[in-house]
């Protein structure tokens, strides 16, 4: 029995950090339509901010500036890299390719910055037992964060004015356009509440795991299969899809030797592109 | 012709003129290491042994490239070098993986590499070419099985990284703790640059292992273990010497203290002490480790082998597989027939942020 719940537990844990990394990177697909991978990078940034701040400064005033730096990066990033390539009309692909050209640039200014070694956060992180299951305070801040920018998201883009533009923009830029919206603002202010996630997920992923440069790319691989497998362009969706994936590899590794961790990942991905490519929450992607 | 052709051309001229004093001496020498990725650490510890060297050898130009913790970037490192560099004679790769991806490079090209750290056992049969300072993960499996038994331990488990090296160490630990009469309850393994090792933890803990032997690397041997113990594990830790460096403690924290591993280096043999000492000079306390020694002995011993064979390949080969009993800093090493080298073990044991030999 504690070993069912042991074996959920780490499953939605799992699943909770790769939903942080996927909620932001699913807002910004699902109004721009195209991957921007270099999230993970600006979520490695969120993490390693927060190394430097956290000697000497007071943690909440340490969290307001990394997430307004984080924001800030993102937009930066849109205004310098993407708006450009946008405005000479180039393709998914080619801003595909220049978002892992962001990636790699901000990995490597980490690495300069702060060096290869590998740091931690230090912080007190006391353990708890739930029905025979253990689970630290940060895990269950990073299961309960998740849950909240869920509902936060949901009703950003449901509920608000600006959620209606986004989707709207998303839908179709050209007729939003000739209703006033402004779909380059459009754009940044999504830029700015993605990177504000992934600031967010730099915190307590940092917190939580170890600190190393490339840590960006492994979650981001990890956040863009849990997107796919819920839907790529519905926040709710990656949510949901990054949980099952958590649970997936979690729970298949009980039965199959541990080394299959990552192949369960990703057959589990293929069997969703060639099945379900629009995944579970299926919202139909429009591609420009 | 015009004022700026001219300028050009006698620039040029000089710069063909210039550098022909000197220089012609030194042999250039390819540095293949982790300096980036995963394994970055190690990176960092084998290029201040070498820069160490570097100050007392002068006939010797390196040129450093990045392995990137991966055998892909390695081959394209190796390629560099020998292609564009012209280099016949390389210190690396780091990572198991990536030595045994450029070995057959190596063979074809005849340029002899020497890895600083590889352990896997598969690397012996690799090529005439490759040599490594350093020895096979089989003794170390050994030597910790038997350290097992003789602590009156006979059910165990085994945490590994699905890696060559890590492969290796698991393996010869396996054989040698049935052979005694232990029996192995649990198996499991994580991917390289892995985080999450919950679920392997909690099936491990379900087993009941009185023991939890690890061969990865320091990051994630060291994270393993700290998930461990948030899930309640009680038990043993043993290890092995890749978990040597200061990632470790960053990595376990509190779950490191105590846990015992075999090692090459003897922190306390008078070589090792002169080596500590040179590095704490340039580096401070903080951060040494064998690797550090490693890199050292691998730039001296090649330096003066390069004092008797210039570039010659063949000669350079020769003169290795002729090297016995070899005193460096990181303990006294020969080479046999296939470019091993044979080393004493010692235990070690993590004491309060520090590798002190186990009394």
């Amino acid at each position: 029995m504690a070993i069912a719940t042991q074996l959920i537990l780490n499953g939605i844990i799992a699943g909770a950090i790769y939903a942080l990394v996927a909620s932001g990177f699913s807002l910004i697909y699902s109004v721009t339509k195209f991957m921007h991978l270099a999230h993970g990078a600006v979520l490695a940034l969120g993490a390693y901010l927060l190394y430097t701040f956290s000697a000497g400064m007071n943690f909440w005033l340490a969290v307001i500036l990394i997430l307004i730096c984080t924001s800030f990066t993102g937009v930066l990033i849109d205004w310098l890299v993407y708006r450009p390539l946008r405005k000479r009309k180039a393709s998914g692909a080619v801003l595909l390719i220049a978002s892992i050209a962001v990636l790699i640039l901000v990995n490597s200014l980490i690495l300069a910055l702060w060096g290869a070694d590998v740091k931690t956060i230090p912080t007190r992180n006391p353990v708890f037992d739930i029905i025979g299951a253990r689970i630290t305070l940060i895990q269950i801040i990073i299961i309960v964060v998740s849950a909240v920018l869920l509902l936060v998201l949901w009703f950003l883009m449901k509920k608000t004015k600006l959620g209606t533009a986004m989707r709207a923009v998303a839908d179709n830029k050209d007729v939003a356009q000739t209703v006033g919206i402004n779909p380059e603002r459009i754009y940044t202010y999504t830029f700015a509440i993605g990177s504000f996630l992934a600031g967010v997920a730099g915190i307590l992923i940092g917190i939580e795991q170890n600190l190393y440069p490339i840590m960006g790319l492994s979650l981001i691989i990890k956040g863009f299969t849990g997107a796919v497998i819920g839907s790529l362009a519905s926040v709710p969706g990656s949510v949901l899809g990054s949980l099952i994936l958590g649970l997936v590899e979690n729970i298949g590794i009980w039965w199959l030797p541990s080394g299959y961790k990552d192949a369960i990942a990703f057959v589990l991905l293929f069997i969703f592109l060639l099945f379900k490519p629009s995944g579970l929450l299926g919202v139909k992607v429009r591609e420009v | 012709m015009n004022k700026p052709v001219i300028a050009i051309m006698t620039l040029l001229l000089l710069a063909a003129c210039a550098p022909v004093q000197e220089a012609q001496e030194k042999i250039k020498v390819g540095v293949i290491i982790t300096l980036t990725g995963g394994q970055s650490n190690y990176g960092e510890g084998l290029r201040k042994g070498t820069d160490i060297a570097l100050k007392e050898v002068d006939n010797l130009n390196v040129i450093f490239e990045d392995e990137q913790s991966d055998a892909k970037a390695a081959v394209t490192a190796f390629n560099k070098l020998t292609d564009v560099d012209g280099v016949k004679l390389i210190i690396g790769p780091v990572l198991s993986g990536s030595v045994l991806a450029v070995a057959p490079l190596a063979e074809q090209k005849k340029v002899v590499i020497i890895s600083p750290t590889a352990t896997a056992a598969k690397i012996s049969d690799a090529g005439d070419y490759t040599f490594r300072i350093r020895e096979t993960a089989t003794g170390h499996g050994r030597k910790m099985a038997e350290y097992a038994i003789s602590k009156g331990w006979t059910k165990g488990s085994v945490l590994n990284v699905n890696a060559e090296a890590g492969l290796s160490y698991a393996n010869a630990f396996k054989d040698r703790f049935k052979e005694l009469g232990g029996t192995i309850v649990a198996e499991e393994m994580y991917e390289k640059d892995a985080q999450d090792m919950r679920t392997q933890a909690a099936k491990l803990i379900a087993a009941k292992p009185e023991f939890v032997y690890f061969p990865g690397f320091a990051k994630d041997i060291g994270m393993s273990m700290k998930q461990l113990r948030d899930l309640g594990y009680s038990g043993e830790f043993i290890t092995t010497p890749a978990m040597e460096d200061k990632a470790f403690f960053t990595a376990a924290g509190m779950a490191g203290e105590g846990v015992v591993y075999s090692s090459a280096f003897d922190p306390e043999s008078p070589q090792s002490i002169d080596i500590m000492q040179k590095y704490e000079q340039t580096y401070g306390t903080e951060g040494f480790s064998w690797f550090v020694a490693n890199a050292y002995d691998s730039i001296k011993l090649i330096s003066k082998i390069v004092e008797q064979c210039g570039d010659t390949v063949n000669c350079i080969k020769q003169q290795l597989y002729a090297t016995k009993g070899y005193v460096g800093t990181s303990g006294t090493f020969s080479f046999d027939s296939k470019g091993d080298v044979t080393r004493s073990l010692v235990l070690m044991q993590v004491k309060g942020n520090e590798f002190v030999k186990l009394k």
